[in-house]
């Protein structure tokens, strides 16, 4: 009997120290586990964070450079837009330009460059991007010869070629990166850029300059400063 | 499961906030680094030399306009050992025992 009441009382108290020894692992188990999604959660958190400042950094240097570029355009319409408006005015009495020494072409360079340049000084005020090696090369290039180049390319095919070559350089580069937003930006580019050429009434060179001024400059900005975020937004 | 796979360079915790927070954004300058991840100059400069021995980041310092400004950016090395440390606690995270 003794025996038996001994035997009963180790296989109770084993059970009840297995049960105890059971819970605390898992408890401590529970805590690691704990641990290490705490640990996830934070990276989780951190990420989503950065990427929600760096989209907010990209919408700011999207405005900054849309303002950038429609300002430049603007400035350089408002001389054919003064002319109307007095024309207006004075009841269809023809006014005298007021400056017709801005070749259309200058809209181009000026708008473009401004609105390419200003979401990437954005960004690098922001401190989340870093002039490459080879920027004096491409400040060279968009100064110096890009204006030079467009002054011969003008004088052959016109101002209307530019948005094309922009396009096409715009979609080739999207392409080689497997962009969908790049090759999207060049498509609408070309789209648009056909559409006012196709509306152009050659006949009415006011019509003209400020159309072809105001909706090419704002075409261009737009794609630019998409092609700028697109790429300001590309991780390297 | 086994905890060799984690990596003792990128699991502290500070060190995986600069992998996690490079690896969002590529390359970014030091004071937005410290920034972020609200330290001081002194305990970042640490942990990237860490990071920069084990070939994870790379660290650039520059003059600009007569002051030091410090770029880092990822390596692929980084990235992907930021990866696995993250697939290692997850897996951690999902092992039952059984």
């Amino acid at each position: 009997m003794e025996i038996d009441a001994a035997w009963k009382w180790i296989i109770v108290c084993d059970a009840n120290y297995l049960r105890e020894q059971t819970m605390r692992e898992e408890s401590a188990e529970q805590g690691k586990s704990s641990e290490v999604q705490d640990v996830i959660s934070e990276v989780v958190a951190l990420r989503g964070r950065v990427r929600r400042r760096r989209r907010l950094h990209t919408l700011g240097a999207v405005l900054v450079g849309a303002v950038s570029a429609g300002g430049a355009a603007a400035f350089l319409v408002a001389p054919q837009i003064t002319t109307r408006v007095c024309e207006i005015v004075n009841g269809g009495l023809q006014c005298v330009e007021v400056s017709s020494s801005f070749g259309l072409w200058w809209y181009w360079p000026v708008a473009g460059v401004a609105g390419l340049v200003a979401p990437f000084m954005w960004r690098y005020r922001q401190g989340t991007w870093r002039p490459p090696r080879w920027w004096w090369l491409a400040a060279l290039f968009l100064v110096v010869i890009g204006p030079a180049t467009a002054s011969v390319v003008d004088s052959r095919f016109g101002p209307e070629i530019y948005p094309l070559v922009a396009a096409g350089i715009l979609g080739g580069v999207a392409w080689t990166r497997r962009s969908p937003w790049g090759v999207g930006a060049a498509i609408t580019l070309v789209v648009a850029q056909g559409w006012v050429l196709l509306r152009w009434d050659p006949t009415f060179l006011l019509t003209r300059n400020l159309g072809l001024a105001a909706s090419s400059a704002a075409v261009s900005g737009v794609a630019l400063t998409l092609a700028a975020a697109w790429w300001a937004q590309d991780r390297r | 499961v086994s905890i060799d796979r984690l990596d003792d360079v990128v699991h502290q915790r500070v060190r995986l906030g600069i992998l996690a927070v490079l690896d969002e954004i590529g390359q970014c300058d030091f004071n937005y680094l410290r920034e972020e991840l609200n330290l001081t100059a002194g305990n970042l400069s640490r942990h990237l030399s860490v990071l920069a021995d084990a070939g994870y980041v790379v660290i650039d310092k520059t003059l600009e306009r007569r002051r030091p400004r410090t770029w880092i950016h990822i390596t692929q090395e980084g990235s992907i050992a930021l990866s696995e440390e993250i697939e290692a606690l997850r897996d951690l995270l999902n092992f039952d025992g059984s």
